[in-house]
């Protein structure tokens, strides 16, 4: 099925000039003028670098990056609030953007004033909103705060309101910044829901934002935007793995290389997905008779990755080196959150497992069985002991890191299964 | 340009409910509300007729009225460009954050004072009851004096708030040019006043001729001479489209020098 394109960048740059001494008023264009100072200071920022790609009708792309990557930016150029240094730009079909909840509302109107004027911002005609009115204030639940002032709104009723008139634009193409981290956890789940009514109607969506379980959850592909300004076009899964590396500092070097296993004898050595801890002198240590050849995650097909989903299995790839033939010795590892609270402790002795020797370099596996592990960052430690788990070959103190995302709207940190007979 | 034109009349909606707004939230919180739109005027009227016919005297027939007739388009010219040239400047968030076409946002303050020029109309009216003028059939050209002034109000508002933009400092120039422009202007006085090599230099103004048909319409009664009337529209229609196309043109900027 060849699908329309809707959202097309070709070769596009966007360079933004910071100007150290640009003059912003006539009086001093004229003196620089008369001073002949009129040499400008400038630090430019390459925010988008030659970047091609093509968005098609009905697809959701999500644009993720650290901060400061250019992800606002390209929204922008989509919703032409700025122009491209070069390249060109072609959007088919009618844009609403999305860029900040509220911009437009006027403190001192009511809750049903600020709707139409808000409506009619976002480029809603009046008879539509008018259709939509009980619609839209049903969705924000402010049934009783329509003629009130939404300068006494509380923050949360204030975008709620602002949110629930965005999300009946109906438009061709949706561009959304950061904003579905909107209200309680009730009120996100509407959102959600709305924006994959607004995805059924084959509509397309952009969308930039942080919270990788939602990107997960609604996007078809993913931008992915380096910092050199160079962007990847891909699937979720791998490129956000990619962000993950990127943002807690697994270097490049490090990066999974595709979706296959990596290989398994070859020499080189292959340490991902570690923590901030991992560089740190103090969160080694041991005799170090043991040292690590190898050290990633994976899904259970092998697919290298640190960003699981609730009950996903989590294998930890580990390849062992040593110098000289070592026996009986037991493999620990330790789940801690981001808190750094312990949250288990296992170790292969009391399942009954000991590595019995290891000569030069052993292969191992371990699987954690679907951990009950509900969203967020979590830290993985790693030792190696004698039987009598007194001597420590290596211990590396929460120096691996995975991500658990979950679209579940749940609290805490792990989540049980429960069975309600109710 | 003509796509750009249609796109205003797209958001039409936009453009009525931010006139509203700007009517609403002048007077919000004021005990007199809308009453200050009659209020002001009539300050106006009592102050220069004291200072011009009692102190200094002028020998211009119904002079209270005569000055009024000038004050109600002046202010509206004063109002609009003053109002409207920090207007883009003012309402950043929203040029940053949402795209729609930006000359919305001067027109609509131009649009709320026109409204309320239209009201004071009222005041005008009941003023020449009072004075015992007649009341003409020449008054069916008032209408057409009203679009020639939006067109040139619009027309200038629309260069000074792009520029503004770029160059902070323009909102302040208009500051001091206004102050010499209301007396290059035959408010407080009558054009056939003005001695000769002087009254040239006062018609370049693009306000006096339109100041001096008000009078004409309405304290003389008389009609307007057709080509007059044509040439300012033709005029003040060229003034508009230059100020549209150079704030078109000046737009795509906004986003960045913001």
């Amino acid at each position: 099925m060849t699908r329309e394109t809707v959202i097309n960048f070709e070769n596009v740059t966007k360079i933004y000039k910071i100007h150290k001494n640009r003059p912003t008023t006539l009086k001093e264009r004229v003196i620089n003028l008369l001073l002949r100072r009129n040499k400008m200071e400038t630090i430019e920022v390459n925010v988008l670098k030659n970047v091609s790609y093509s968005i098609y009708e009905g697809e959701t792309v999500g644009i993720i990056g650290r901060n400061g990557a250019g992800k606002s930016t390209s929204l922008k150029l989509i919703a032409k609030i700025i122009n491209p240094d070069s390249g060109k730009i072609t959007i088919t079909g009618k844009v609403s953007s999305l860029l900040e909840i509220g911009a437009g509302f006027q403190p001192d109107l009511t809750g049903r004033e600020n709707v139409y004027l808000y409506g009619s911002i976002l480029g809603l005609p009046k008879k539509y909103i008018r259709d939509h009115y009980e619609e839209i204030v049903e969705f924000s639940e402010l049934n009783d705060f329509m003629n009130t002032p939404v300068k006494n709104y509380s923050s949360g009723m204030y975008m709620r309101l602002a949110f629930s008139v965005a999300i009946h634009v109906d438009p061709d193409i949706l561009l959304l910044d950061e904003v579905l981290a909107v209200g309680d956890a009730n009120f996100q789940k509407k959102c959600m829901n709305k924006l994959k009514e607004i995805q059924s109607k084959g509509k397309t969506i952009v969308f930039v934002s942080h919270d990788m379980s939602s990107v997960k959850n609604l996007c078809d592909r993913i931008i992915y935007i380096g910092d050199d300004g160079e962007i990847e076009f891909g699937e979720p899964d791998f490129l956000i793995n990619r962000y993950y590396a990127q943002l807690y500092g697994n270097h490049a070097s490090s990066v999974i290389e595709d979706g296959n296993e990596i290989h398994q004898n070859s020499e080189s050595l292959y340490i991902a997905h570690t923590s901030s801890y991992y560089n740190i002198k103090e969160s080694i240590w041991g005799n170090r008779e043991v040292s690590l050849n190898k050290f990633y995650f994976s899904n259970s097909e092998g697919y290298v990755s640190n960003v699981f989903q609730y009950k996903q299995d989590i294998v930890l790839n580990i390849e062992l080196k040593t110098n000289h033939i070592l026996q009986r010795l037991v493999v620990g590892i330790a789940l801690y959150d981001e808190n750094n609270n312990l949250l288990s402790g296992p170790n292969s002795k009391n399942d009954g497992v000991i590595l019995d020797e290891v000569d030069h370099s052993r292969f191992i596996k371990v699987i954690m069985k679907e951990p009950p592990l509900l969203n967020g960052k979590f830290y993985i430690t790693l030792a190696i002991y004698d039987y009598d788990c007194i001597e420590p070959f290596i211990h590396m103190e929460k120096c691996f890191e995975l991500m658990v995302v979950n679209e579940r709207n749940e609290l805490g940190v792990i989540g049980l299964t429960c069975d309600w007979l109710i | 340009m003509i796509n750009y034109f249609k796109n205003i009349i797209y958001y039409k909606d936009l453009l009525g409910n931010l006139t509203s707004n700007e009517l609403k939230l002048k007077y919000k919180n004021s005990i007199l509300g809308i009453l200050w739109s009659y209020i002001y005027p009539l300050m106006m009227i009592v102050i220069y007729n004291f200072a011009f016919k009692i102190i200094l005297r002028m020998t211009i027939d119904n002079f209270a009225l005569f000055v009024f007739i000038g004050l109600i388009p002046w202010n509206f010219v004063q109002a609009s460009i003053s109002q409207s040239t920090s207007s883009i400047v003012n309402n950043q968030n929203l040029v940053k954050k949402i795209y729609f076409p930006r000359a919305i946002i001067p027109l609509s303050i131009i649009n709320a004072n026109f409204l309320t020029m239209i009201i004071s109309h009222v005041i005008l009216f009941g003023a020449m009851f009072f004075y015992n003028v007649e009341f003409t059939l020449s008054l069916i050209v008032l209408p057409i004096l009203w679009i020639i002034l939006y067109l040139v109000v619009a027309g200038i508002s629309l260069i000074l708030s792009s520029i503004t933009v770029k160059y902070r400092d323009v909102s302040h120039i208009v500051d001091v040019i206004f102050m010499a422009w209301f007396y290059l202007t035959p408010v407080i006085y009558s054009l056939s006043m003005v001695p000769e090599p002087f009254n040239k230099i006062i018609q370049l103004n693009p306000i006096t001729n339109l100041i001096e048909l008000f009078r004409q319409v309405l304290l003389k009664g008389d009609f307007p001479d057709f080509s007059v009337l044509s040439t300012a529209f033709g005029y003040s229609l060229i003034l508009f489209f230059v100020g549209l196309y150079v704030f078109h043109k000046r737009e795509k900027n906004f986003g960045e020098e913001l």
